[in-house]
């Protein structure tokens, strides 16, 4: 039986959405107002936006950023891809054990991460670059894609795969022609969701990003030290908008993958 | 070689599963053409046959032949049977057109081939109007023809269908056992056909399979095994009947005395041999069960006559069931035409009797 909520929990739900949302919504209005200070509304601008898009260290670090997230993205779908695959066709020695390390990296503290990664490039003697923000940041987003698939193919019926078998598929054919186009969607949200992760971390990239690559929110939690400027609050914005976005395409793409195996 | 019209020989074919055995050396011929189901308990082996058939599963010994050629290490891919799926296993990505052109494009057709047979099975199983639609837009009963139009459009040796109608409702399930009945006696193709269900195999089959813990218990068609179940669990498994455990007094070449708690029965049943004092079940089906007190043309020499406690009857419609126990405890039952009135109360003590043609004997065992 579902009840109606009294006043003091109406109050109570209303006192939790402010206390969650209102930051956010303070920041995106201050993105729009026409003073340095972020103290009273002095009427509507998009000077800050206008600001932003006129820095080119800004721009330099969002490209930076789609190139790091964008790759690591994409990397990580494809490994998460097959070791899923390799987890649901065959069983084989430590394989619960294999489980649990692909989680590790993911529940790590981020600056511990960055810490051990950073040693070990010293110790290969990788000199820091786009390429190792990119594998530090594959070690915690292919986790994310991996469980996401792997997900996925425990609610696949195996007779699926059986009958493909049947039909005369060969075992690599129940891989392309049935299973892969079965897990589009599971894939594509896991990317997504790497893409967020990859998108907004400071703490690993901090240790392991060279002199000129500076990454989207680098950026921003640099300018932070020299005080807030509102072009900050516009950059956020436009981050808020782009990861909320993502967000939703995710759900609507795991609904609808839910609904398909239904 | 020999050409005869083996499609599928099942030499002493094993599985074992660690230290269980699934199937345990089993030899069966089906014959080209044939609608042979195998019938059983869960557990009794019978999809665990199937998947060998199909190539899912590698038997642990034994040999098995499709159409004389020999499966040792042939994978499922590379058989010419298909199967169908319990719960249809369609491909949720592809259409209902695309799912059953599936194998034919594997198999490289031309597309003009390809096009001809799928409309021509999209045609046979009726649902023209649905072939643009994915799998997840179609009921159970559609679902389950497009199953069956996938595999049958590959023109396969033999189609192996994996308890088919197991999802579907009652008066759907009777619908399609008679659609796949016609549809194997048109095309001509053998079916191998799992079930759990007595009533459907009697339906649909040419020939039966009973299995039980692996083996093969009785095989024949629905007719013998009804009226001549060769084992008490066939006996069981297939329709009602009463078992009146007894043993044997006597036997000559054309009939056997039974003592059955000390009541002396002949039973014109002597094809099966046994031992003195070999204890038997005798196997009487409830429609030939009568009560002495309304048989008109009752008489000592013609019928096997044993004395009953009466306890209740249940009214099914078209038939009146009597339930009556022996004074040992074993319980008769009685089917009847509904109209007739017999009454008794419960607890009377009731002639009931058997003719002794119409009844037959198996071996009492542990079941």
């Amino acid at each position: 039986m579902k009840r109606k909520l009294g006043p003091a929990s109406v109050f109570y739900v209303l006192l939790f959405l402010i206390l969650l949302y209102a930051p956010i919504v303070m920041m995106v209005a201050y993105s729009f107002n026409n003073s340095e200070l972020d103290m009273g509304w002095s009427g509507f601008t998009l000077r800050w936006y206008r600001e932003l898009f006129a820095a080119e260290d800004a721009k330099k670090a969002v490209i930076n950023s789609i190139i790091v997230s964008g790759c690591s993205t994409v990397l990580s779908v494809i490994l998460g891809a097959f070791a899923a695959i390799g987890f649901h066709k065959f069983d084989f020695k430590g394989k619960d054990l294999l489980d649990s390390f692909f989680y590790i990296p993911t529940i790590v503290p981020a600056m511990l991460l960055g810490v051990s990664l950073l040693s070990l490039f010293d110790i290969l003697h990788i000199s820091l670059s786009k390429v190792t923000i990119i594998i530090s940041h594959v070690t915690f987003c292919m986790p994310i894609c991996f469980n996401n698939i792997r997900v996925a193919l425990n609610g696949f019926d195996r007779s699926i795969e059986e009958a493909a078998q049947d039909l005369g598929c060969t075992q690599l054919q129940v891989i392309t022609k049935v299973l892969l186009p079965n897990l589009v969607p599971a894939m594509l949200s896991g990317g997504l969701l790497a893409f967020t992760f990859s998108l907004e971390d400071v703490l690993t990239t901090f240790f392991v990003a060279g002199p000129k690559d500076t990454t989207l929110s680098m950026y921003i939690f640099g300018q932070m030290k020299a005080g807030m400027k509102p072009t900050i609050n516009a950059l956020s914005t436009l981050l808020i908008v782009v990861t909320v976005t993502l967000g939703i395409i995710m759900q609507i793409l795991q609904n609808r993958s839910i609904a398909k195996s239904k | 070689m020999i050409r005869d019209n083996n499609m599928i020989e099942l030499i002493g074919v094993t599985k074992q599963f660690g230290e269980m055995t699934a199937v345990n050396h089993i030899d069966l011929i089906v014959k080209e053409g044939e609608f042979m189901t195998f019938l059983g308990p869960s557990g009794c082996g019978k999809t665990t046959t199937l998947r060998m058939i199909a190539g899912f599963e590698e038997p642990s010994d034994g040999k098995l032949f499709i159409d004389h050629e020999d499966c040792d290490n042939v994978p499922a891919n590379l058989r010419d049977v298909n199967t169908v799926f319990q719960n249809y296993a369609l491909f949720p990505h592809l259409s209902i057109r695309d799912n059953i052109a599936f194998g034919l494009k594997l198999k490289k057709l031309s597309k003009e081939e390809i096009d001809k047979r799928v409309n021509k099975m999209i045609e046979l199983i009726k649902l023209e109007e649905h072939i643009n639609k994915k799998p997840s837009q179609l009921s159970g009963g559609q679902k389950q023809r497009v199953a069956i139009a996938r595999s049958l459009v590959n023109e396969p040796k033999v189609l192996l269908l994996d308890e088919p109608l197991g999802a579907l409702d009652l008066k759907l399930r009777k619908e399609m056992q008679i659609e796949l009945k016609h549809l194997q006696k048109e095309l001509g193709i053998t079916f191998i056909y799992v079930t759990h269900d007595q009533e459907e195999a009697l339906t649909i089959s040419d020939r039966i399979a009973i299995m039980n813990k692996g083996n093969i218990e009785q095989l024949g068609t629905a007719e013998e095994i009804y009226d001549t179940p060769k084992t008490k669990f066939a006996a069981n498994f297939i329709g009602e009947t009463n078992l009146l455990t007894g043993y044997i007094v006597s036997q000559d070449s054309e009939k056997t005395v039974v003592n059955l708690h000390n009541q002396i029965l002949t039973i014109y049943d002597a094809d099966k041999k046994y031992k003195e004092r070999e204890r038997i079940c005798v196997c009487v089906r409830p429609e030939n069960m009568h009560f002495v007190d309304y048989l008109p043309d009752y008489s000592e020499e013609k019928y096997n006559t044993i004395t009953c406690i009466y306890e209740e009857q249940i009214y099914i419609g078209n038939l009146r069931r009597h339930i009556l126990h022996t004074p040992e405890g074993e319980p008769v039952k009685i089917t009847r035409c509904a109209r007739k009135g017999e009454v008794y109360n419960r607890g009377d003590y009731v002639k009931v009797c058997f003719s002794k043609k119409r009844c037959i004997m198996v071996k009492d065992e542990e079941v």
